[in-house]
């Protein structure tokens, strides 16, 4: 097990100051940081974007990018001063002693190289082995990592593999010689949510059989406290806060981390609470505020929070920044304080009508056959989905990369045609629609995208983009100014705002400029695509609680796509978990999450990183492998190489989805028991 | 806090693009060069257009006595083989030569520009078509085929403006079909789409209007390769005939007394400094795009 | 991989055929009787001649059956006789194609040795004094009026330092040396004659300089660019990461990826440079198909401009298909995607 203080100080960072910029006009991106990582611990840094967590660990390893350098402070490694050391020095140390890993294998690691000899680089960039012993050296440890084939796999390329694997061959690099402490910037943010499961398993079996150091860095407080022994979170350049984890998630002594903590979905929240959204958005470091950084957003400040920062100082179990805290005004656990509170939700609606049916959708891509003569394949990106969305429900499609969920609310857009199916809205079938008809229904749903940068004409005004929809359909010029001040007053934009262009916004304005140009129509059904998982923590809780305001007042029907299972659970009333272009799993919402049937949906609830303080090995429902490929589905049941429990039938006949006659349902031939536990323990390993 | 959505109070700038400008300002300096390329442009442009008042001589007007003689206060390119005054008549030779290059950008642009479009939006056959069809003609040498059609139909500046026109503009075709594919799957096109806009308004009023920056700096550019273009086919005859004065056919001229350096030099001079400028500039302006400036992404 | 190959090698042809189309359309368009253009004056006043030639050609058949015909002759290499030499265009173009190709190789080679570590060095050291030179350099060699500078750089050269020799391939004394590939560098040294091959490439020098002006600036730009896109990426922090010198970075992880893009412009470059360096030729009286074609023009020998006109562009074509599947052999990733999915 992991210890709670390990062994003796290996990282000591005092007072480290990194600045970006010019020489005369510098700009200050970590602003005094002092962590301690001690041998065999698991320490956390926390942070948003902006808040200098990046830079800070690349400070920290000397691979600063140019024009960023350090300004001053110390890092220690055994006792070592690294800043300031020589090229050589540090060279010797990074890939021998201190091994890193980074958010994106894909970028990280070289194109045009085969896996095999980037993972050997560092044995022998430092000597350790010659070819010969590498290669079986390489081999042997991917293998360890779980990486199937592994002889075959280190003769190809990067983009060969998937993100999953990829991540475990960096892994398999950084620890290659051995090296007393890892750090890994964000190593599973790019990764599905079962995937990510894997590889914190994996960080936690190798620094227990290792004895090897983590620095981990995340923006998910969830993925910290289930693996990290102390945690210290940053804003703004500088740690405000930092100590053992159970402490620091149960005491949090400074307002930043208390709302962090609250902002969080919980598994055990009751959906229909509104999230306790902070307020305002994360200084960016050439803007930083007076005296507390956080003073704008905090619910506490007080007078000398404006004027003076406070230092980081023992309070209670852990060490904190806070005046206020330091004063003892901080009440002693999290929970609803005033920052946005819960308010008691109606009781459900009468069952509404139908204003979409969709019925066996399939939806394919085509591949060009391996051979000159060989027939295209097919990879079914939907195939045969049905669902129903009622008049002013939300609706929310879970599932991982892959699983055509995207495809599918295209689909149901008419964005894309299907190849077979039927779509029926507001009574009319529409599924062959097309010309004007079409542009005439599509008034009445409309999207909201994932890449607030991506989705606003970077040539338009925001008062011209949320205008499009109703210049487009022939609106009246005055009733156009009407409904566009409406909605970005509705968003929550000043009118200031309406004559911007969208590269003068933030992440978190531009897509609420996303919503305003997709209620303007007033429609019947809004489709999110990920809306928030692009955006900063602290800011998703305030759109997902702007959508569920604009929800409930309008009376939308939303179908909101995530493969963030808390959000979901959180804001729609019912849910549908796919995998692989099917629908493997349906019903509302607290039903699914607490009694799924469908062992992949058991996996997905086991998988999320929740706020847990049990550090011990979690059963975590974790699965085998990568996702099978879209190109060649496993026959039968398309989940059966994933699951512990096929069984001969799996693999002769595809399950259809059926339930017990309520509205829950699930396609599976041996549906999990519905008396069992939330969290089974069936799939440890 | 209240319950209401927040209203967000209004952010100078976010943190992205100020990093951005500070590392420009950190890096290089871009602008200099752009202000040197613009510079000579303007002066050439300048001085061609007050040809008839700078120019103190007729550039037609051939002084045998006065022939090969040396840059002087009062002939300041020198004198040709006739006695013709080289300044005039490189100030005289820019009246056609710079509209002319302009014109076969502007034709090129025109044609790849709406070829490239709609074989990038429309896709499937068509796409297929024109790509086919822009790459017989891409393989076509442009001397050459001005040969032919000079051959064919005599040599004029008309002519020739003809021929490079008709194999000026593939790669026209080629960038603006790469920047409409590319654009066409953006998502704030498919929320146009999604707001019920026509097919022909997404390209017209939201694809084009962002692709078009990116051509216009690349024709921009391109008018120093067609004024290059142009002093060849000149220099082989091909282009206005003589006596008309045109800067390649002048280097010509020059070549049989290379020892009176002035006669080929002077009229190089405004095709070599011109087509450095055209192409500093479009250097500049593609380093001020560059998301990687300072070697730091943003 | 070969899939991709087979299917634009299919997709050559009717690019192919409709070059030689455009070259049929462009004979039919001239006003000029052609007759008249391709046979002598005396002939033309012969109506047993002038007949026997429109029937050789079939110029008294309907416009396809003439196209057929044209197509059909080309396939058996008949591009019909030049004005000017009185022998097959063929003849002619095999006859001047060699010196061409020596031409452009030396030139792409110097240019490829030149401008690659130029390009890389410039790159690394953005901003600085090397890269000012090199990026003012190199402009001034993509933006040179060839002309001029082959008429500056022979004057100076040959007729005043005598440094230079000869306008021609090799000394007007020497024997070229016997025919193998007719690459005269190649044969001198196949022959054991190092002193000829010696003289060859010292004919070369001046006129291969001056096209290197173009290729080298070219190619350096394009080097430094692709360089600069490299330098920023992720994998090379990553290669740092695991304790690599930054030599070793460079050399191992930066400068292939650098290089692979550039690879497609060498082909094209040298595809420019094979289409008849058509200026230098002719100033340097270099016996090259460029020079071919400007006789050609001057002496409106029709048939030998089209002839060259669709050589050029076969080449071109050739060109291009190539470069393209070298670039796949060398980049995986691009091998992959073709062979991604097409939404």
């Amino acid at each position: 097990m992991t210890q709670e203080r390990g062994g003796e100080m290996l990282l000591d960072v005092r007072d480290l100051q990194v600045a970006a910029g010019t020489e005369r006009q510098p700009v200050a991106v970590v602003r005094g940081v002092s962590l301690q990582v001690r041998a065999g611990e698991i320490f956390g840094l926390l942070g948003e974007s902006g808040s200098g967590k990046s830079m800070t660990v690349l400070a920290i390893n000397g691979l600063l990018p140019a024009g960023v350098r350090v300004t001053g402070g110390s890092v220690k490694f055994n006792g070592e001063e690294l800043i300031g050391a020589s090229r050589r020095r540090l060279s010797q140390l990074r890939g021998d002693r201190i091994g890193m890993v980074f958010q994106d294998s894909l970028t990280s690691l070289n194109p045009i190289m085969r896996i095999g000899p980037q993972v050997a680089e560092p044995l022998l960039l430092h000597g350790k082995a010659n070819q010969r012993q590498a290669r079986l050296l390489v081999g042997e440890r991917l293998r360890a990592m779980g990486m199937p084939d592994a002889r075959e796999a280190v003769r190809r390329y990067p983009h060969e593999f998937s993100g999953g694997m990829r991540q475990r061959a960096t892994i398999a690099t950084a620890l290659i010689t051995t090296p007393q402490l890892l750090i890994a910037d964000e190593p599973t943010t790019a990764l599905d949510v079962t995937v990510q499961a894997q590889i914190l398993d994996i960080c936690q079996r190798l620094n227990e059989e290792l004895g090897v150091a983590i620095l981990l860095i995340s923006h998910d407080l969830g993925v910290l406290s289930e693996i990290c022994t102390t945690i210290g979170v940053m804003y703004a350049g500088r740690i405000v806060q930092t100590g053992p984890t159970r402490a620091l998630l149960e005491h949090p002594s400074h307002p930043y981390t208390r709302a962090l903590v609250e902002s969080m979905p919980r598994a055990a929240g009751t959906r229909g609470d509104r999230l306790h959204a902070i307020g305002g958005e994360p200084p960016s470091p050439d803007a930083l505020p007076e005296g507390c950084k956080f003073h704008p957003r905090c619910a506490f400040a007080i007078a000398r929070c404006v004027a003076h920062e406070p230092d980081l100082v023992v309070v209670g179990d852990t060490r904190s920044a806070c005046w206020v805290a330091q004063a003892g005004g901080l009440p002693l656990s999290a929970g609803g304080d005033g920052v946005g509170d819960a308010r008691p939700q109606p009781a459900a609606a009468a069952a509404q009508e139908v204003l979409l049916a969709a019925v066996e959708l399939r939806r394919y891509f085509t591949v060009p056959g391996e051979t000159l003569f060989a027939r295209p394949r097919h990879v079914h990106a939907v195939d045969g989905v049905s669902l129903v969305i009622h008049r002013g429900e939300t609706l929310g499609i879970v599932g991982e990369s892959g699983c055509g969920k995207s495809t599918l609310a295209r689909c149901l857009m008419r964005l894309i045609d299907v190849e077979a199916g039927s779509i029926e809205f507001m009574g009319r079938d529409i599924t062959r629609l097309g010309g004007d008809e079409l542009r005439r229904i599509r008034r009445h749903m409309q999207p909201i995208f994932q890449d607030p940068y991506a989705s606003l004409n970077p040539r338009l005004r925001v008062s011209d983009i949320v205008a499009e929809p109703l210049t487009v359909n022939d609106f009246a010029a005055a009733e156009i100014t009407a409904r566009v001040q409406e909605a970005l007053d509705l968003v929550g934009l000043g009118r200031g705002l309406a004559s911007r262009f969208p590269h003068q916004l933030s992440g978190g304005q531009r897509q609420r400029v996303g919503i305003a140009r997709a209620i303007v129509l007033r429609p019947a059904l809004m489709v999110a695509d990920e809306p928030i998982s692009s955006l900063d923590l602290s800011i998703q809780a305030q759109i997902i609680n702007l959508m569920r305001d604009l929800q409930q007042r309008f009376d939308l029907a939303l179908v909101f796509i995530s493969h963030d299972l808390r959000i979901v659970r959180q804001l729609c009333a019912r849910i549908a978990v796919m995998f692989l272009g099917k629908v493997v799993e349906s019903g509302p919402t607290e039903e699914v999450c607490t009694r799924p049937r469908h062992p992949y949906t058991r996996a997905l609830l086991a998988s999320v990183p929740e706020l847990s303080f049990d550090r011990g090995r979690r059963t975590r429902g974790l699965l085998e492998g990568d996702p099978p490929s879209p190109l060649s589905p496993p026959s039968g049941c398309r989940f059966r190489t994933r699951c512990a429990l096929a069984r001969q039938r799996c693999a002769e006949s595809e399950p259809p989805l059926a339930g017990d006659g309520t509205a829950h349902r699930w396609a599976c031939h041996f549906p999990l028991d519905a008396e069992a536990p939330a969290l089974a323990g069936e799939f440890a390993r | 806090m209240t319950d209401a959505p927040m209203a967000v109070p209004a952010v100078s700038l976010p943190s992205r693009s100020r990093l951005r400008l500070l590392a420009a300002a950190a890096g290089r300096m871009p602008n200099a060069e752009m202000a040197v390329g613009v510079a000579i442009i303007l002066v050439w442009a300048a001085l061609i257009a007050a040809a008839p008042v700078i120019a103190k001589f007729d550039p037609l007007r051939q002084q045998i006595a006065l022939r090969l003689q040396p840059p002087s206060a009062v002939h300041l390119f020198g004198t040709d083989q006739l006695g013709r005054d080289v300044f005039a008549r490189v100030l005289y030779g820019g009246r056609e030569s710079l509209p002319a290059a302009v014109a076969v950008v502007a034709v090129g642009f025109l044609v790849g520009v709406s070829l490239g479009s709609v074989a990038g939006y429309c896709r499937g056959i068509v796409d297929d078509v024109v790509m086919r069809f822009t790459d017989m003609v891409l393989g076509f040498p442009l001397i050459v085929l001005a040969m032919a059609v000079a051959a064919a139909l005599g040599a004029s500046l008309a002519h020739g403006i003809v021929a490079l026109a008709a194999v000026w503009w593939p790669p026209y075709v080629r960038v603006c079909r790469a920047l409409v594919l590319d654009l066409s799957n953006k998502e704030y096109v498919v929320a146009s789409r999604a707001a019920g806009r026509r097919p022909a308004g997404i390209l017209f009023r939201v694809i084009l209007p962002n692709a078009l920056p990116a051509l216009l700096v690349m024709a921009a550019i391109d008018i120093g390769r067609a004024i290059l273009s142009f002093s060849i086919l000149g220099f082989l005859g091909l282009g206005a005939q003589p006596p008309q004065p045109e800067w390649g056919a002048m280097v010509a001229t020059g070549a049989t007394v290379m020892d009176d350096w002035w006669v080929a030099t002077c009229p190089a001079m405004p095709v070599l400094t011109l087509a450095f400028a055209f192409n500093l500039i479009g250097d500049s302006i593609r380093d001020a795009l560059d998301p990687w400036v300072g070697g730091r992404r943003q | 991989m070969t899939r991709y190959i087979v299917r634009r090698l299919l997709l050559l042809i009717p690019v192919l055929l409709g070059m030689t189309l455009i070259s049929f359309a462009v004979t039919k368009a001239i006003p000029t009787d052609p007759i008249i253009a391709s046979i002598s004056q005396e002939a033309s006043n012969h109506p047993e001649i002038v007949a026997a030639y429109r029937k050789a050609w079939g110029l008294d058949q309907p416009l396809p059956v003439q196209y057929f015909t044209y197509v059909w002759n080309l396939l058996h290499g008949n591009m019909g006789v030049s004005i000017y030499t009185h022998r097959a265009v063929v003849d002619d173009l095999l006859d001047y194609l060699p010196a061409t190709v020596e031409l452009a190789t030396v030139t792409i080679v110097f240019s490829v040795v030149l401008s690659i570590p130029l390009g890389i060095l410039a790159a690394m050291r953005r901003g600085g004094m090397i890269d000012f030179v090199v990026r003012m350099l190199t402009l001034a060699g993509v933006a040179m009026p060839i002309f001029w500078l082959a008429l500056v750089l022979l004057n100076i050269f040959y007729l005043r330092l005598g440094w230079a020799p000869a306008p021609g391939r090799l000394d007007y004394a020497l024997q070229p040396p016997p025919t193998v590939t007719r690459l005269y560098i190649v044969d001198s040294l196949i022959a054991g004659d190092p002193a000829t091959a010696w003289n060859a490439l010292s004919h070369l020098a001046l006129p291969a300089f001056v096209l290197a002006t173009w290729s080298v600036g070219l190619l350096t730009r394009m080097t430094r660019a692709s360089m600069l896109s490299v330098l920023p990426q992720d994998f090379l922090r990553a290669a740092r990461s695991k304790g690599a010198s930054e030599f070793y970075v460079i050399r191992r992880h930066a400068a292939p990826n650098a290089t692979i893009p550039v690879v497609t412009v060498i082909g094209l470059a040298y595809g420019d440079l094979l289409s008849g360096a058509l200026l230098v030729e002719t100033i340097f009286g270099w016996p090259g198909i460029g020079r071919y074609a400007f006789n050609a023009a001057v002496h409106v020998d029709f048939p030998a401009i089209i002839g060259v006109a669709l050589t050029v562009g076969f080449i071109y074509t050739i060109v291009n298909l190539a470069v393209d599947v070298v670039y796949a052999l060398l980049d995986p990733r691009v091998r992959a995607s073709l062979t991604a999915v097409r939404a």
